[in-house]
């Protein structure tokens, strides 16, 4: 009798024991189930971000040069340590320039009257950056590089449709 | 007495493994949700970097006007940073031009392809094709 209940005792624990690891088990993947989920979203708002970051500049710059591209428009002036697109437009006589660039972590633009004296802080903030370059080469294309908060460096070279009307004339 | 306890608990462990069997069902279903996500996370992420790197190329052949006649690779990093060997590249854009004389001067006709190195014939990641009009008289 008393083996008997030894036996019955000892089945008890057995099962309690394998409902245990089966809780556990259960318990441990949904926890990775919603770690997987958690890592997959932040994975994905992160590359959104990145992506957001790296294109959005080049687009800005690239829209820009596209509205102002006139022949003499579009030059790569110094403002500090930073390089700087300046877009210059002629309104009703008076030439107006549009200075882009990157300054305290930020592109930045600032619109003015050409001949006024700017300091890097006065441009308005457009997009987290960490360094804009832009460059006049040797051929007229414009080449401009970007380097977003990440780290990441994108490149885009323009080709401008001023110059190259001109050149085919 | 015994023998109600030993069924309660049997209870319970069935009323566990259904538990387990709906919760694999929703997991398998989330994980390939996940997965799904993370490839087009990769694709979305390629595609911005092949769409820049797509457009570069297309406006330096236009600026420049000239260009090998033919087809060549460009080769790129996982990061889309332009490599000059196969060996260090990932990604590689395809580009093929050719030329076609007309009355007034020449069409150059550019194919961009950029896809991933190994699976060019599979799926292209980006694509672009352009004109550019080269009157006759341009550098005589």
């Amino acid at each position: 009798m008393i083996k008997k209940d030894k036996n019955l005792q000892s089945n008890r624990l057995l099962e309690l024991v394998v409902l245990f690891s089966i809780l556990l088990l259960f318990v441990g993947t949904a926890l990775a189930v919603v770690l997987v989920g958690a890592k997959s979203y932040k994975l994905i708002g992160h590359d959104m971000e990145s992506n957001f970051s790296v294109r959005t500049p080049i687009a800005y710059i690239a829209t820009k040069i596209r509205q102002n591209d006139r022949l003499g428009s579009v030059k790569v002036e110094s403002l500090g340590e930073q390089s700087a697109l300046v877009l210059e437009e002629n309104i009703e006589g008076t030439i107006y320039e549009a200075w882009i660039y990157a300054y305290e972590g930020q592109m930045r633009e600032v619109y003015i009257e050409k001949g006024t004296a700017i300091a890097p802080e006065d441009g308005m903030e457009i997009i987290a950056v960490n360094d804009l370059k832009v460059e006049l080469s040797a051929d007229g294309l414009l080449d401009i590089q970007v380097e977003n908060q990440d780290g990441k460096v994108s490149e885009l070279t323009i080709s401008f449709r001023a110059i190259e009307e001109g050149r085919r004339k | 007495m015994k023998k109600n306890r030993y069924s309660k608990t049997n209870i319970f462990f069935l009323e566990l493994i259904i538990v387990i069997f709906f919760f694999a069902m929703a997991s398998t279903l989330l994980l390939s949700v996940f997965v799904k996500a993370n490839r087009l996370r990769l694709a979305s992420k390629n595609q911005t970097h092949a769409m820049i790197a797509v457009q570069c190329v297309a406006e330096k052949i236009k600026g420049r006007g000239e260009l090998e006649i033919g087809l060549f690779p460009l080769y790129y990093d996982a990061e889309w940073q332009s490599v000059d060997n196969k060996e260090d590249g990932v990604f590689v854009m395809n580009v093929e031009s050719q030329k076609v004389q007309t009355i007034s001067g020449e069409l150059l006709d550019v194919d961009l392809v950029a896809s991933k190195l190994g699976k060019e014939d599979e799926e292209a990641i980006w694509q672009m094709s352009f004109k550019d009009y080269i009157p006759r008289n341009v550098g005589k």
